[in-house]
């Protein structure tokens, strides 16, 4: 097949005969072989350490008994992707011996491990037969490859990843019945936790509505006050502010020997958690705000002015409605992160009606002291949860947010004013989608560009 | 509201106006009678901008007076008494940009009805009419819904005029209003600005380079070279009879 598609000759001509090399069901093959490689590194090197590394009571020579076997069948995986066609033939012997070492009672002590792994090479098997055409034939694989879609075969390693971390969770022998005694009183403090955020999301909004206009502004007071703001809550630790808005402000009022002042300075750790959050994220978001109203042509103030409007008509009617398509993706992402701050509000102490997710993890493990991974991992994953929903709807958001700016097909030129937002869309949808961190990011859903 | 002396609807006294130390422009006086087009033209960076943008504030001249609608201004620093008044002097002037300038995020018609709603404080639902009407003036009935993006140049432009219109000033200050447009789209926005001269005689005062424009709407034109108006004259004088070597360089070089 490759002379006869050398001696056509011209370029063009070759990819098409080229395609027609890829075996018939060869999607479905190369995912075969693509899991194969994926699923042998993963899972026979990375769940063995795992499993031993937890495990005191097997010999040093079954381990490395083992890690042999991990690395033939990593090996035969390769190999797979060679043009040897009898590379099946290695893998698929390696797959049906490691499986029987496996069984046997010679590779593991414990018998559950050992029927853990050999599904594991069981699973291999399947693929291997599937994919049973494509060994040997590297080049119709990488056709074959092109045309499975990107997010399905980052779906398949999330799914992968997902049966990895269950199946670790099986072998940690997680206390289920402590999780489901203890699951519901944790989850209630997602409650306080989304009511932390959004109150502090919304003092942050103001304040940085506020910080940005007067970083903007010619007035040396309002330039002056809002450089102290940012440049004090940006520069100390949240964690410090948090405490000195719970523990060291009643001092200050002590300090003056009025009780009432006292009383005034005197937060709950949950009003002291929405006063520290949103002051720390105010400052922050003050910068977001800037760059937003700054990405607003000074063409649009200009016919505003020349209209005749004051500088508040200007900025409520013109230049904010604009500054807030770019501004909104990344307050999403504030609040978002926000949301995972309000865990350091859990070390302002005690209130045990408004504990939110991550005291109430502690306080749980608190009383089972044995207890801890799973609390902590019930926290984790709410979190996780919370940030991953939060997330969705920011995504969606961003996109109502372009209606009646984005140029339908019957446009011709772009305008001076939609290309003022160099600064604009490009901080605005650029920024949401590289800066989502991986951890946030959903199962199945992937990424919109393939980052190659 | 008319200043005692005269009825000029924009007296320019004196007006000087740097930036920096750089003097762009060197004692301007300059009168606009109700009805009149005037047509600046030049090189660039010889001042025409300039003297628009300072006519209604959105520079602040250096030295001079500037009067608008009877309504003058000293140039130099602002206080906030002066502030009111700008904003007071810019309602009966109508700007329209280079740039056009229009709010992307609101339709034609919104545009359009944003200045006598917000600055004049009239009821929406009183504007609508009235901004429907001054749309189809311009041609545009049809596309009192769409938003600039999906407009052409030139329709954004016509958008920008009927915006500026909607205010009902005494004086449209044009600012290179076709330049930044195709050739093929400038024809429809200077018919537009025909018909404001000839059906409702509104006073213009248009920086522009183009000629043909000028030589048939023009009742003034004042040439500006290096910061002073250094000719000025009805078309024919400009055209037939020019008197300075300047004028003539810049007119053979655009036309």
């Amino acid at each position: 097949m490759e002379t006869g598609t050398q001696l056509q000759g011209a370029g063009e001509t070759r990819l098409p005969a080229y395609s027609a090399e890829v075996p018939r069901g060869s999607t479905f093959q190369l995912i075969a072989a693509w899991l194969l490689l994926a699923e042998g590194g993963i899972g026979l090197v990375f769940l063995p350490i795992i499993v031993f590394s937890t495990k005191t009571n097997v010999a040093p020579g079954k381990i490395s008994g083992f890690a042999a076997g991990c690395v033939l069948c990593l090996g035969a995986g390769v190999l797979l992707y060679s043009r040897w066609s009898w590379s099946w033939w290695v893998a698929l012997g390696v797959a049906v011996g490691s499986a029987a070492y496996l069984v046997s009672s010679r590779g593991l002590t414990a018998e559950s491990e050992g029927y853990v792994a050999a599904g594991f090479a069981a699973i291999e098997i399947v693929f291997l037969v599937l994919g049973r055409r494509a060994a040997g034939r590297p080049e119709a694989m990488a056709l074959a490859s092109a045309n499975i879609p990107f997010r399905v075969k980052v779906a398949v390693v999330w799914l992968a990843i997902f049966f990895m971390l269950a199946v670790a969770l099986v072998l940690f022998q997680l206390d289920t019945a402590w999780i489901k005694e203890n699951a519901l009183y944790i989850a209630r403090g997602v409650k306080f936790t989304v009511y932390l955020a959004v109150f502090a999301i919304i003092l942050a909004v103001i304040l940085a509505l506020f910080g940005a206009l007067g970083r903007l502004s010619k007035n040396p007071v309002a330039y002056g006050l809002t450089g102290f703001y940012t440049s004090f809550f940006r520069g100390t630790p949240l964690i410090v502010q948090l405490f000195l808005i719970y523990l060291a402000l009643p001092q200050i009022g002590q300090s003056f020997g009025r009780l009432s002042l006292v009383n005034i300075l005197t937060f709950t750790p949950f009003q002291a958690g929405v006063i520290g959050l949103g002051l720390n994220y105010g400052a922050y978001m003050t910068e977001i705000f800037r760059a937003g109203i700054q990405s607003v042509g000074h063409g649009q103030a200009e016919a505003a002015d020349a209209l005749g409007m004051s500088y508040a008509q200007r900025m409520r009617r013109i230049v904010l409605p604009q500054a807030t398509r770019v501004i909104i993706p990344p307050t999403g992402n504030e609040f978002i992160a926000m949301m995972k701050d309000t865990a350091l509000v859990s070390f302002l102490g005690s209130e045990v009606g408004r504990a939110e997710l991550f005291r109430r993890a502690q306080l749980a493990a608190s009383v089972d002291v044995t207890e801890r991974l799973e609390a902590l991992l019930i926290a984790a994953g709410m979190y996780w949860g919370l940030t991953a929903i939060f997330t969705f709807f920011q995504r969606k958001l961003e996109r109502r947010m372009g209606r009646g700016y984005e140029r339908g097909a019957a446009t011709q030129r772009t305008p001076h004013l939609l290309q003022a937002g160099p600064g604009g869309s490009g901080f605005g949808s650029g920024a949401a989608e590289t800066e989502v961190p991986e951890s946030q990011a959903q199962p199945g859903v992937a990424p919109p560009e393939p980052p190659r | 509201m008319r200043a005692a002396n005269g009825d000029a609807v924009v007296r320019v006294e004196n007006l000087h106006k740097y930036f920096g130390t750089n003097e762009v422009l060197k004692g301007i006086n300059l009168e606009v009678d109700p009805g009149e087009v005037v047509v600046i033209f030049g090189r660039s960076g010889s001042g025409k901008s300039t003297l628009l943008r300072c006519i209604n504030f959105l520079e602040d001249p250096t030295d001079g007076v500037i009067e608008v609608a009877g309504i003058r201004l000293e140039g130099g620093h602002r206080t906030r008494g002066k502030r009111e008044e700008i904003r007071r002097l810019r309602t009966h002037a109508g700007m329209v940009f280079q740039q056009f300038n229009l709010f992307p995020h609101m339709t034609a018609l919104q545009n359009v009805m944003e200045g006598p709603v917000i600055v004049k404080g009239f009821k929406a639902d009183t504007v609508r009419p009235m901004a429907r009407e001054i749309l189809a003036k311009v041609g545009l009935a049809d596309k009192a819904d769409a938003y600039p993006i999906h407009l052409s140049g030139g329709q954004q432009q016509r958008v920008a005029i009927a915006r500026a219109l909607a205010m009902e000033p005494d004086v449209m200050l044009f600012d290179e209003p076709t330049s930044a447009l195709d050739p093929e789209l400038i024809g429809e926005v200077l018919n537009v600005m025909r018909s404001l001269a000839t059906e409702l005689h509104m006073t213009m005062m248009v920086v522009t380079h183009e000629m043909g424009f000028a030589r048939e709407v023009a009742s003034r034109m004042c040439f500006f070279h290096e910061g002073v108006i250094l000719e000025e004259g009805t078309p024919t004088e400009i055209f037939e009879h020019t008197r300075f070597p300047e004028t003539q360089k810049f007119l053979d070089a655009v036309l």
